[in-house]
């Protein structure tokens, strides 16, 4: 089964590779439509059944459409409940199985993932977060060029890199990003990386950095975004993608897609 | 200092604030409400110490090393204005993560504990596996299934979700007629007896029996009677372990205490709402809460 919302790309085309791969359609299903399938039997005593007991592949649940009402609130939480126990307790491989803390241990804080991750421990970007765009001076103290500063309007989603504005009235998040840096990404899936550019970054051992995050964050499919310096010497996270879109696995997808049917085979 | 961020028409924050007022705790308060109306904030990780929260009338500067009590309830999804919806999303993501990441004392610490209290078969089965009595349940859309389930004795229907909702006894003939279309049905077997109330605060365990006719004794008009109550020794060992296993340092437990001596536990709150219990404790709740606050270092 693929939980995902209509237009997933990775779903449809993680659909496609199980029909030509196992000859077998996978059922695509909304969250609300999903949880709906499975029936939950808890004894209380450490023993429990999920049916029906089959592998998932999970994505990120959003429901615009619910969301906009408390009474569709209501009913997409007691979805998500059914869908977050299924999916923990089920006996089936899951992509990515939810955490207790939630469906993934991902935050809106990009420097709180990031510390989550394990990675910040190496170098994290500082992140503000305002009820206004920032002043010159409020961005820190330390002098950083006020260049260096991206706000991204929380309600719009736009991004704008300092002095210019982000399209909406706030509120925002600010981050500190260095002009001119290299972007890598770096799919996960299980214990195996790839990285999407054929670029020679061995040195920073990107691979690797990336499934001990993935591992720490407690998912198996990831997408970890690295900003990589101008000499190609060094890497500190700029981005991780717990639901990574198909843009950000398409150059190795063959890949991807071969790892992720392995592990909902098993 | 201890700073306390909530809501005043949140009967528990306003209760933690007079009766640690009343203790002579020195209290910052913080009304989220206020904040978002014609306020604003400032709030940055790793923190520089210009953090702050802002109402119309002050700015509280926001001490990374302080203490802190925090009932971060996020109205956006009861604005109907999506300026105001974007304004409760944005300050109670930004809190949620500040207060995750500074080294200060902050009970409950967001990000920091589990939250399968939202999804209640998941929560049964942990609390089962801690080994706590838990009544079974069974969780589906399938009416055929529910009614095998309800067919076997007296159940219960419960919200799934951390949605506040009153349980209530459902008949077969109930489940027969219910609407299944649009949302899945929680039932746990129904457990006869007194309610048990207890509250856990570091290693302190509060506890209270309500004696009531009614099923949820939270609503319905029928009579209630409050005790004070002592749980075995080996019950309130294992809800302070289990507290701390989820990651809170305070947690509402609910149980019900059969004829037959048996506590059954029907869930853990990791936000509980304990000023009507504490008002009948003679505030011994807030104590509690404030000696956490208060006397313990802090942990990042």
């Amino acid at each position: 089964m693929v939980v995902a919302e209509k237009g997933d790309e990775v779903a449809q085309a993680l659909a496609e590779e199980v029909c030509r791969s196992w000859a077998v359609r996978p059922l695509i299903y909304s969250l609300p439509q999903a949880s709906r399938m499975f029936s939950i039997s808890v004894s209380g005593d450490g023993s429990y059944s999920v049916e029906p007991d089959l592998p998932l592949f999970l994505r990120a649940p959003q429901q615009r459409r619910w969301r906009r009402s408390f009474r569709g609130r209501v009913h997409l939480a007691e979805h998500a409940g059914v869908l977050w126990t299924a999916a923990s307790l089920t006996s089936s491989p899951c992509i990515n199985r939810p955490t207790s803390r939630g469906f993934t241990l991902a935050s809106t804080s990009a420097a709180i993932t990031e510390l989550r991750s394990g990675l910040a421990a190496e170098a994290t970007a500082p992140e503000l977060f305002s009820s206004a765009l920032p002043d010159e001076d409020i961005y820190d103290p330390q002098g950083v060029p006020l260049s260096q500063w991206c706000s991204q309007d929380m309600a719009t989603g736009d991004v704008a890199r300092a002095p210019h504005n982000p399209r909406g009235c706030g509120p925002y998040r600010t981050r500190q990003r260095e002009p001119g840096t290299c972007y890598e990404t770096v799919v996960v899936v299980g214990n195996e990386a790839w990285r999407t550019s054929t670029i020679d970054l061995g040195n920073l051992g990107l691979e690797s950095r990336s499934g001990e995050a993935a591992t720490k964050l407690g998912v198996t499919f990831a997408a970890i975004v690295w900003a990589v310096d101008r000499e190609y010497a060094a890497a500190v996270p700029a981005r991780i993608d717990l639901y990574p879109k198909y843009h950000q696995v398409a150059p190795v997808w063959s890949e991807v897609s071969a790892a992720l049917l392995r592990i909902l085979a098993r | 200092m201890i700073y306390a961020i909530g809501l005043d028409s949140d009967s528990t924050f306003i209760h933690f604030l007079k009766y640690a007022t009343e203790l002579g705790t020195e209290v910052r308060a913080v009304n989220l409400q206020a904040v978002v109306r014609g306020g604003g904030w400032r709030l940055r990780i790793p923190d520089d110490g210009k953090s702050w929260l802002a109402t119309s009338e002050e700015r509280v500067s926001m001490d990374p090393l302080g203490s802190y009590y925090n009932r971060i309830i996020d109205l956006s999804s009861v604005q109907r204005s999506t300026t105001v919806r974007a304004r409760w999303l944005g300050l109670s993501t930004a809190l949620s993560a500040w207060l995750e990441h500074i080294p200060g004392r902050v009970v409950n610490r967001p990000g920091r504990f589990d939250l399968h209290n939202s999804a209640k078969p998941l929560h049964e089965d942990f609390l089962g596996r801690a080994g706590l009595s838990v009544p079974a349940s069974i969780t589906s859309s399938k009416r055929s299934t529910l009614l095998n389930f309800a067919r076997n004795g007296p159940v219960i229907v419960k919200a799934i979700s951390g949605m506040r909702a009153t349980s209530q006894i459902i008949d077969v003939d109930r489940l027969k007629a219910a609407d299944l279309s649009f949302s899945p049905v929680h039932l746990q077997r129904y457990v006869a007896g007194d309610d048990v109330r207890a509250h856990v605060v570091g290693s302190w365990v509060h506890a209270e029996m309500i004696r009531s006719e009614d099923v949820d004794y939270r609503s319905g008009d029928g009579r209630r009677e409050f005790a004070p109550h002592t749980l075995p020794d080996d019950l309130a060992k294992t809800i302070v372990r289990v507290t701390n296993k989820m990651g809170l340092d305070m947690a509402g437990w609910d149980f019900k205490l059969a004829p037959d001596g048996t506590y059954w536990c029907l869930e853990a709150n990791p936000m509980p709402g304990y000023d009507g219990y504490d008002r009948r404790m003679g505030g011994r709740i807030t104590e509690s809460l404030i000696e956490r606050l208060t006397t313990t270092s802090a942990t990042a």
